[in-house]
């Protein structure tokens, strides 16, 4: 996880990929980050750094789909 | 990362041979006595350096038209003064090199892309994209399939190593890219396919890992390129609705989308995402013994297996084995780009190899519909199994 902390959990920084609908969605997301990592070109979703106190109203803003974790993955082990 | 298997290096395949003999009864140089025959390139300055070396063969092999050398066969003790002669700038034993030779990895021929070879099927027309830790962008064995490429992660390791930001810094997306799409050139190794377009999609780092964000960035790139195969050996056990949403997109653009299984068996119901997702072909691995790989996830979502175990493939500045559902993924997506080059829809391609796929005797969960079998999925007799 790329996230990063502050020292105080209320300021703790956490990258989360946001599903949206809609222009007010979009800006929803982007005015409540610190940082936009990505914009999609085609998709409605963008990968932004936002304080984690943040996170439950983005999640109810109702034009926002889904706020998830940036997790990693990659190539599985054996 | 998986696990490499038997060590085979490039240096071991790719190193050219000298000293050997060209003519029988002729001796080697380092070998011969001084009144031995022995073969050499004599390069001269002048034609006075020419004349020299004439003088001194007992048989004249070649007189060069355009440059100034001439090959000669005399005794060892005349070199002596040849190479002393202030008319001739070297002299060295005419040694032979030797065509490099292909490997047939056994899981081409396994799943019986040897036969689609035989009968023209290149993939010729088709681009895939590798979307894994990039490709290494001057591999012999990759470079003439090598269209764009793109990397959503840096490439690490300087200006030699990284010469494209979508270069492979890992090994993982070379070895991949080279089992699906292999140049056949004689030498190396060579793909399921071997003249589709092959894209590297770096979403991968160095160490072989990357951000959902990274890797749906790269699924949704390959679809706005209009690619055809996107193939993802890559996963693990948590999803991600931003990856799911990609892999949607993608495949409703037309991308023939796979992905591997996961390394996690053995076990039940374990397969990893985005394999797990309805959008993507799930792929689980095998053996050349056509049993399941120990260590390959199974699960319903498994649609197809392919060769996995201790495959030999490219890598960036050789060759190595490999083991994994990663490896059984390429073959699928080489499978795929033969259909797709052919006119197939993704949706198409993907009916066709399961419709067509060799019963190996697995459960449904271990293998799907079976054995992955190119030349079946292209109409062609495949019954020398």
């Amino acid at each position: 996880m790329p996230d990063s902390t502050t020292g105080d959990s209320e300021w703790e920084v956490v990258e989360v990929n946001v599903g949206f609908q809609g222009k007010e969605g979009r800006e929803a997301a982007v005015d409540c980050s610190v940082a936009v990592v990505r914009e999609f070109e085609s998709l409605d979703i963008v990968t932004i750094q936002i304080p984690r106190e943040k996170w439950s109203e983005l999640a109810d803003h109702p034009g926002i789909r889904y706020v998830e974790a940036n997790g990693q993955t990659g190539a599985p082990d054996t | 990362m998986v696990r490499k298997a038997n060590g085979v290096s490039r240096r071991n395949v790719l190193k050219l041979t000298g000293g050997s003999l060209a003519v029988t009864g002729v001796a080697g140089l380092a070998a011969a006595a001084p009144d031995d025959t022995v073969e050499v390139n004599v390069g001269f300055k002048s034609d006075r350096g020419r004349s020299a070396a004439l003088s001194a063969a007992s048989d004249v092999v070649r007189d060069f038209n355009s440059i100034d050398v001439v090959t000669i066969r005399t005794t060892k003790k005349a070199i002596f003064g040849l190479e002393n002669n202030p008319n001739v700038r070297y002299v060295e034993e005419n040694g032979m090199m030797h065509a490099l030779a292909e490997t047939e990895p056994w899981g081409i021929e396994r799943v019986d892309a040897d036969v689609a070879h035989r009968n023209g099927e290149t993939g010729a027309g088709a681009h895939i994209a590798i979307i894994d830790t990039g490709i290494d962008s001057d591999h012999p064995d990759l470079q003439a399939n090598l269209g764009s490429g793109k990397a959503f992660v840096s490439c690490k390791g300087g200006p030699k190593k990284c010469r494209y930001a979508w270069d492979d810094d890992n090994d993982h997306g070379t070895h991949c890219g080279g089992i699906a799409d292999a140049v056949d050139n004689n030498q190396g190794v060579i793909g399921v396919s071997t003249e589709a377009t092959l894209h590297a999609v770096k979403v991968l780092d160095k160490r072989g890992s990357g951000t959902y964000s990274d890797i749906a960035a790269g699924v949704e790139y390959v679809a706005d390129q209009g690619w055809d195969v996107g193939s993802m050996s890559l996963g693990g056990s948590s999803g991600s609705q931003t990856l799911k949403d990609a892999c949607q997109y993608a495949v409703n653009n037309g991308v023939f989308l796979v992905a591997a299984a996961g390394n996690d068996g053995p076990c039940s119901d374990c397969v990893g995402y985005p394999a797990a997702y309805s959008e993507v072909m799930a792929v689980s691995s095998t053996n050349s013994s056509d049993n399941l790989s120990g260590f390959s996830s199974t699960g319903p979502e498994v649609e197809i297996a392919a060769p996995g175990t201790d495959i030999y493939s490219s890598i960036p500045g050789g060759y190595d084995t490999f083991s994994g559902t990663s490896m059984a993924c390429p073959h699928v997506a080489g499978a795929a780009g033969q259909l797709m080059a052919n006119g197939s829809s993704n949706t198409q391609a993907r009916d066709t190899i399961k419709q067509t796929a060799e019963n190996i005797g697995l459960a449904d969960n271990e293998s799907g519909a079976g054995l992955l079998d190119v030349a079946a999925a292209l109409g062609l007799d495949s019954s020398d199994n």
